[in-house]
C-alpha cells in the first residue's frame, strides 16, 4: 500500500498544485467582498453569485443561451457523426486505419489556425462567397455567413466531430457485429435493429461524446471570439472580460456556476449510463 | 472442374429405414447448384442437396470447406452467385433474413448483452408481433424446455457457457421456424458439457420436431446427432447420407479420412472376379473385395476402419498384413487404441476390442504387424484430389 501511494506522489502533486491550489483561490476571490483590486482581503459575501443571477438577467441569458448552442452543435456533432463512425466501423480493417487517421488529422493544425481559417471560407470575399460570385448565383457576398450564432455553431461542430467520431467508433468498435446478424434473424428489419440493439449497446458512446464535445464547448472562448461577432457572445466571452477588468470575484463566479452545472450534467449521465448496470444487471 | 465432377462425387445415399424418427419426405430446404464467390475465391461450387422437414442434418467438413457459407445462403445474412435456394417450397433468393421463416444459433450465442435472458427470448416474437399474453406463454414455455425455467431475469453475462448457449436455443426456437440453423454451436463448450450438450440438443430437436440444420467440423458430433450427414470439401459436397453409411460406405479418400479410417494408396496387380491383388505404396501386397471395373495398374485407396484392424506379431495365413512399428497404445477401457507406423511413414490406427483376440496390449517400440481380413477393408478409385 505504502508504495502504491508513492507512485501515485508525482500526479497528487500536479494535482493540487496546479488544480486545486488555484481552485481554493478562486472560490475564496468568488466568495470575498474587497474595495481592492486582487485583493483577497475584505468580507465574505455571496453577492458575486447573486450578480450572476440579476444584473437584470444579462449573464443568465447568455448562460443560457451558451448552453442552448453548446447542446445544439453537440445535437449535430452525434447526428453527423454517429453515421459517420458507424459507417468507419463497417469497413474493412485496413480502410478503418485510414480513416481514423483521417478523422484525427485536424489535430495536427494549431486550433487557432483551424478556427481561423473558417473566416477564410465564410467571409464577405471568403471561398463561399467568392464562389457564388463566380457562379453568378449572388452580386452581393451573402454576409449572414460568418459572425453570428450560424457561423459559431458550423465551427463548434467542426472542432468537435473528430471526439464525437472516435467515441462512437470506440462503443461500434467493441460491440459484437453478430448481434445484428442475430437481431435480423430474429425478425428485425435493420432499422428496428439499430434502435434496439445497436443504439442501446453503443450508448456509453453517445454519453462520452456528449461530455467530450458539449462540456468543452461550454468553455470554449477563441471560436466566439474569432467568428461569433456581436451576436455570438457567450458566457466566457463574459467571464474574461470581467478578469479583464480585474473583477476576479465575479469571473470566479460565473466560473464556478459553469463548473456547478457541468458537475450536476456530469452526475446525471453518469447515473443514466452507469456501465455496471447496463451490462451487469 | 465444373458441374460434371460435382455429379461425379455425389452420391445421394437413402436413409436407412430402421431409424426411430421417420422423417418426413416433404423438403424443408433445396439448395440447386448454388454457387458462391468471394471476388475470385469460390467458395460454394454449384451445390444440390435436399434436406427433409424434421430431419437433423449436419454439414460436416473442415474449416474453409464452404459449411458456414451454405448456412448463412440459407439463412439470407448472403445472397448466392448462382442457383436457387427453396425453403418450404418458395424461393427465397433475395428475401432478407428478416422475412425469412428460418431462425439462427450463433457460433458466439450472439445474445443481446443489453436484455434479460427473458427479454432475449422475447425479442423474436416482438419483431413477428405476437399478442403478449402469447409472448409471455412463450417464453416460460422455451426456459422450460430448455431446462432453466428461472432464468428469465438474469442478464447474459450472469450466466455460464452452457447456460447462454441454451438460450440462444430457446431465441431462435421461440418463432417455431420452419428450420433451425445451428453454426457450431458447441465449439466454445469444453469436451464434457459439449457431449452432455449433443443428448440434450438431439432430445429438444424430437421434442420441437424442427429442421435443424448443423454445421461442424466435428465427425463425433455430427456422427452422434444427425439423421443424414452432407461432408462437403472445398465448396463440393462430397457425400451425403446417414452416418452410418458415410462410416461404413465414404465414397472417396477425403471422406474416408475425415471420419477416421485408415487410408492406404496402392495399385491393382490383378483382379479375380470380384477379389483383387493391391500392392500398396507401402510394400506389402493385399487382398480386398475390388469394385467392378478396376483393371491391374488402377490406382487405389484401401480404407481399413480402425475397428476392423488389429495387431498381431506373427500374422496367420489369409490375412492381410502390414509390418510396422508401435507408436502409442491406449487403454480406452471398452478398446484399446494402438497407432502403429507402417513404411512410408503412414500411421495406422488399430482399436482392439477388450476382450477380443489380442488380448495384451502391445509395447511401445514393439514390431509388429496391422492385420485384416480381406472382407474388412474397402477399395476406392483415387480420382486426383477428391
Amino acid at each position: 500500500m505504502p508504495r502504491l501511494l508513492w507512485g501515485l506522489l508525482p500526479l497528487a502533486t500536479i494535482d493540487v498544485v496546479l488544480f486545486l491550489v488555484p481552485m481554493v483561490i478562486m472560490a475564496l476571490f468568488s466568495l470575498r467582498f474587497s474595495e481592492e483590486l486582487l485583493g483577497l482581503t475584505g468580507r465574505w459575501t455571496v453577492a458575486h453569485y447573486i450578480k450572476v443571477f440579476t444584473s437584470e438577467g444579462i449573464y443568465l441569458h447568455i448562460l443560457v443561451k451558451t448552453i442552448v448552442i453548446a447542446l445544439i452543435a453537440t445535437a449535430a456533432c452525434l447526428l453527423v457523426g454517429y453515421p459517420f463512425a458507424y459507417f468507419i466501423a463497417s469497413t474493412s480493417r485496413r480502410w478503418q486505419g485510414v480513416l481514423l487517421t483521417l478523422v484525427i488529422m485536424p489535430f495536427w493544425t494549431s486550433y487557432l489556425l483551424r478556427v481561423y481559417a473558417w473566416t477564410a471560407i465564410l467571409g464577405d470575399r471568403g471561398l463561399i462567397n467568392e464562389a457564388l460570385h463566380f457562379l453568378r448565383i449572388t452580386d452581393q457576398p451573402l454576409s449572414f455567413l460568418l459572425f453570428n450564432v450560424f457561423s459559431e455553431i458550423v465551427v463548434f461542430v467542426y472542432l468537435y466531430i473528430p471526439y464525437a467520431v472516435l467515441a462512437i467508433y470506440a462503443s461500434l468498435e467493441k460491440m459484437d457485429r453478430s448481434l445484428v446478424l442475430a437481431a435480423m434473424d430474429l425478425g428485425a428489419t435493420p432499422v428496428q435493429a439499430f434502435l434496439r440493439v445497436v443504439l442501446p449497446q453503443t450508448l456509453p458512446g453517445v454519453y462520452a461524446s456528449i461530455v467530450f464535445v458539449f462540456i468543452p464547448i461550454l468553455g470554449e472562448y477563441v471560436t466566439p471570439t474569432l467568428v461569433g461577432g456581436m451576436s455570438g457572445v457567450l458566457i466566457t466571452n463574459l467571464l474574461v472580460n470581467q478578469i479583464h477588468a480585474l473583477e476576479f470575484g465575479f469571473g470566479a463566479a460565473i466560473a464556478f456556476v459553469i463548473a456547478t452545472f457541468v458537475l450536476v450534467l456530469l452526475l446525471g449521465l453518469r447515473r443514466s449510463v452507469d456501465l455496471e448496470r447496463l451490462y451487469v444487471g | 472442374m465444373g458441374a460434371w465432377a460435382n455429379e461425379f462425387l455425389v452420391t445421394e445415399t437413402i436413409p436407412h429405414t430402421g431409424v426411430s424418427r421417420p422423417a418426413s419426405r416433404n423438403a424443408a430446404v433445396e439448395l440447386r447448384s448454388v454457387t458462391k464467390r468471394y471476388g475470385d475465391v469460390v467458395a460454394l461450387r454449384e451445390i444440390s442437396l435436399t434436406i427433409h422437414e424434421g430431419e437433423f442434418f449436419s454439414l460436416l467438413g473442415p474449416s474453409g470447406c464452404g459449411k458456414t457459407t451454405t448456412l448463412s445462403l440459407i439463412g439470407g445474412f448472403i445472397e448466392p452467385d448462382a442457383g436457387d435456394i427453396v425453403i418450404q417450397g418458395r424461393s427465397v433468393v433475395g428475401i432478407p433474413p428478416y422475412r425469412r421463416p428460418v431462425n439462427t444459433v450463433f457460433q458466439s450465442y450472439a445474445l443481446f448483452p443489453h436484455m434479460t435472458v427473458a427479454a432475449n427470448i422475447d425479442f423474436g416474437l416482438r419483431m413477428r408481433g405476437v399478442p403478449e399474453v402469447e409472448r409471455v406463454r412463450r417464453i416460460d414455455e422455451m426456459l422450460g424446455l430448455i431446462s432453466l425455467p428461472d432464468f428469465g431475469g438474469r442478464r447474459p453475462s450472469q450466466l455460464s457457457g452452457g447456460q447462454q448457449q441454451r438460450i440462444a436455443l430457446a431465441r431462435a426456437l421461440v418463432n417455431h421456424p420452419a428450420v433451425l440453423l445451428l453454426d457450431e454451436p458447441l465449439g466454445a463448450l469444453d469436451l464434457k458439457l459439449r457431449k452432455q450438450m449433443r443428448i440434450e440438443l438431439a432430445r429438444i430437436q424430437r421434442e420441437v420436431k424442427i429442421t435443424f440444420v448443423y454445421v461442424t467440423h466435428d465427425q463425433e458430433e455430427a456422427m452422434t446427432m444427425s439423421d443424414r450427414i452432407a461432408v462437403m470439401n472445398q465448396g463440393r459436397v462430397i457425400q451425403i447420407g446417414t452416418p452410418q453409411m458415410i462410416y461404413e460406405q465414404p465414397v472417396s479418400r477425403f471422406v474416408a479420412e475425415f471420419v477416421g479410417a485408415n487410408v492406404l494408396g496402392g495399385t491393382i496387380e490383378a483382379v479375380d472376379g470380384r477379389a483383387g491383388r493391391v500392392r500398396l505404396d507401402a510394400g506389402s501386397a493385399i487382398t480386398a473385395v475390388c469394385p467392378d471395373g478396376l483393371l491391374p495398374g488402377d490406382r487405389v485407396s484401401v480404407v481399413i476402419r480402425p475397428e476392423q484392424a488389429a495387431i498381431a506379431g506373427r500374422p496367420g495365413p489369409g490375412v492381410n498384413a502390414i509390418p510396422g512399428q508401435v507408436l502409442k497404445a491406449s487403454y480406452l477401457g471398452t478398446h484399446t487404441q494402438v497407432i502403429v507406423r507402417v513404411p512410408g511413414g503412414i500411421e495406422m490406427t488399430a482399436l482392439l476390442a477388450a476382450g477380443g483376440p489380442s488380448e495384451e496390449i502391445p509395447a511401445i517400440g514393439e514390431e509388429t504387424h496391422v492385420v485384416w481380413k480381406s472382407d474388412g477393408s474397402l477399395i476406392l478409385v483415387e480420382e486426383g484430389s477428391a
